[in-house]
């Protein structure tokens, strides 16, 4: 089954998507999708560490592209979305040829978002066609009233369709707020 | 024991708190906290212990123990894009943190969204 969970900055949702990664059962695979440039992100990387620590998880560094993910059952934990979507966005390395799409150059701003919509949707492919279960980990980024530059204005939008559209192909989803999993949609099971 | 109010900024928390609880929040100094039965703008009490140096989740455990029934409420604020400055971040995260800790602690706890309170605990 596919789980969706969302939540704010310190709501607890990594806690929660871990202990639901487990109750879904192994073999599980934990894909880290930050890339560490600074002692705070160390820090941030530690903490993720110490959290899921024993609990059985093969780790998968992917600060780039999500590939090369195990096709069998048990459940893949992808930690998390929102990180994803900035590192698609703004890392200049990553090379979209293997996707197969045309060049991001002189798009309008609503065009760039769709463009890098495909791009997701079409790496993320290989990992729903999968047996196992997955969980996605993503955060809400656009309530706090501001309008940003272009580009952060682009990530919120392109953010906020991930977000979306896992959503909707979610079995079960919960926002996680105070520490609390607030069902949304469906139910786990396990 | 713990009452936890918390919901976008300008939702309501305190007007509901107070409705459900007749106590009404004010805001106060982290200080003042210990001995104040409604707590309004938990968020700027987790700014002003972060800008003395201090911690928030360990605030908040001795907060617990010093004012076990308080009414507390607080404003959402980890659901933006990364602040810029590294201060605001930790401030979001921490403030995130501390009010897990409420939560599992409190009694109930409430999120107001544009003034309907939905108990969530």
């Amino acid at each position: 089954m596919i789980v969706f969970i969302n939540g704010g900055s310190g709501s607890g949702k990594s806690a929660f998507a871990e202990n639901v990664a487990c109750s879904l059962g192994g073999p599980l695979v934990y894909v880290a999708t930050m890339p560490v440039f600074s002692p705070e992100d160390e820090k941030k990387v530690a903490r993720h560490h110490k959290l899921r620590a024993g609990k059985g998880f093969e780790t998968l560094e992917r600060p780039r592209l999500i590939s090369g993910i195990p096709d069998r059952n048990g459940t893949v934990l992808i930690e998390c979305m929102s990180t994803h979507t900035a590192n698609i966005l703004y890392d200049p390395d990553i090379d979209f040829s293997e996707l197969d799409l045309e060049s991001s150059e002189r798009l309008s701003p609503t065009d760039k978002t769709e463009y890098y919509f495909g791009i997701i949707k079409k790496e993320l492919a290989p990992v729903l066609q999968r047996k196992g279960n997955t969980v996605f980990v993503s955060a809400e980024v656009a309530q706090d009233g501001h309008t940003y530059d272009e580009e952060t204005e682009i990530y919120k939008n392109l953010l906020t369709k991930v977000n979306t559209w896992l959503m909707t192909l979610a079995d079960a989803a919960f926002e996680v707020v105070c520490g609390i999993p607030v069902p949304v949609k469906g139910e786990l099971r396990v | 024991m713990i009452k936890l109010y918390i919901g976008g900024a300008g939702h309501g928390q305190e007007i509901i708190a107070e409705k459900e609880t007749g106590i009404k929040p004010v805001q106060c100094s982290a200080e003042e906290a210990f001995v104040t039965p409604g707590i309004n703008c938990f968020h700027l009490i987790t700014k002003q212990i972060l800008a003395e140096g201090g911690s928030p989740q360990e605030f908040v455990k001795e907060l617990i123990g010093k004012n076990p029934d308080a009414v507390i409420c607080c404003d959402e604020i980890g659901s933006g894009i990364h602040p810029f400055e590294p201060e605001d971040r930790n401030w979001r995260e921490e403030t995130g943190r501390a009010l897990c800790i409420l939560a599992e602690e409190a009694e109930s706890v409430t999120r107001v969204f544009c003034g309907i309170g939905q108990r969530i605990k």
